[in-house]
C-alpha cells in the first residue's frame, strides 16, 4: 500500500492512485457485454428449470444454444466480440486468492 | 486423447532454483486445436488457470466468458481486491492424456500465466528436485476428478 505524505502535490497524486485503483477493481462492460448479460439474468430461472447440468451460450444479447458437451458449446458461432458460456445451476467460488506470482502494478506513487 | 509421451516437464528458469511447470494446451473458441504451452505450478493461487490478458484474448476466451455475476473477487498477497474476468474452457495435459473443464482467470494489465492449486486437484503431480522436473508418473490415475 502507497503512503501520502505532506508534500506538494500530495493530494491530487493520492486521488490519482485512488482513481486508478477504482478503475482497477472492476470493469465497464460494452453494450454487448451489457446485453449477454441482462438475457443471462432473464433466461436464468428458464435454463434452470428445462436444462439443469447443460452448457448454454447467449450472443448478441440472446440465448442461442443449449449443449450436452463443453466442446460444442465452444463451437457455437454467434457474437461478434462476445459471448456467454455457463453450465447451468454450476455456483462458482466468488473468492480467489491469487498468491505470490500474480504481479499486480502499484497504483501510483508520491 | 491419447498420450503423446513421457508426461514430464522441466522446471522453468526464472531464478536459480527454476520453477516448477507444467505443459497444458487450453482450447479456446480461436484456438481449438492448441499446442502446448509450459505453465508455471503457483500454489499460492487456489484458482485452476490464471492467463495472461493477452493470451485470453487470443484464445478468444472473450467469447466463452461466464456471465458477470460469477466473475470472482481476487485477493493479492498485499490485500487489494478486484474483480478477475473469467472464462469456461476446456484444458488438456496432452503429454498426460488427460483433459478437464475448468475456469480460467485474467486481470487487467496482467502478464502472467499460472497453474493453480484447482487444476492439481485433479493430478498426481511430483516435483522431482535433484533432477528439477514435474511428472505426473500414473496419468490414469490422475483423473479423479474432472471438473472444478
Amino acid at each position: 500500500m502507497e503512503k501520502y505524505g505532506y508534500s506538494k502535490g500530495a493530494v491530487s497524486k493520492a486521488l490519482d492512485a485512488a482513481l486508478r485503483l477504482w478503475l482497477r477493481y472492476d470493469y465497464h462492460l460494452s453494450d454487448e457485454e451489457e446485453a449477454n448479460n441482462t438475457a443471462f439474468e432473464s433466461t436464468l430461472g428458464e435454463l434452470e428449470s428445462k436444462h439443469p447440468g447443460m452448457y448454454a451460450v447467449i450472443a448478441e444479447g440472446k440465448l442461442v444454444a443449449v449443449h450436452s458437451s463443453l466442446r460444442e458449446a465452444l463451437l457455437t458461432k454467434g457474437g461478434h466480440s462476445h459471448r456467454l458460456i455457463f453450465k447451468v445451476g454450476e455456483k462458482t467460488p466468488s473468492k480467489v486468492r491469487l498468491g505470490w506470482r500474480a504481479k499486480v502494478k502499484p497504483a501510483g506513487h508520491t | 486423447m491419447e498420450s503423446q509421451g513421457q508426461a514430464r516437464w522441466p522446471y522453468l528458469a526464472q531464478d536459480s532454483m527454476g520453477i516448477p511447470a507444467l505443459g497444458v494446451a487450453v482450447v479456446g473458441p480461436l484456438e481449438p486445436h492448441p499446442p502446448e504451452t509450459p505453465i508455471r505450478v503457483d500454489t499460492g493461487y487456489d484458482g485452476f488457470l490464471l492467463l495472461s490478458e493477452e493470451e485470453y484474448g487470443r484464445l478468444g476466451l472473450n467469447l466463452a466468458e461466464l456471465p458477470r455475476r460469477y466473475w470472482p473477487e481476487a485477493e493479492t498477497v498485499t490485500s487489494e481486491v478486484f474483480k478477475l474476468r473469467r472464462a469456461l474452457t476446456i484444458v488438456q495435459v496432452p503429454r498426460a492424456g488427460i483433459e478437464l473443464e475448468g475456469y480460467v482467470d485474467t486481470f487487467r494489465e496482467n502478464r502472467e500465466s499460472l497453474v493453480g492449486l484447482t487444476f492439481l486437484e485433479n493430478l498426481n503431480l511430483l516435483l522431482e528436485g535433484p533432477t528439477r522436473h514435474a511428472s505426473i508418473p500414473n496419468p490414469q490415475a490422475s483423473l479423479g476428478r474432472k471438473k472444478p
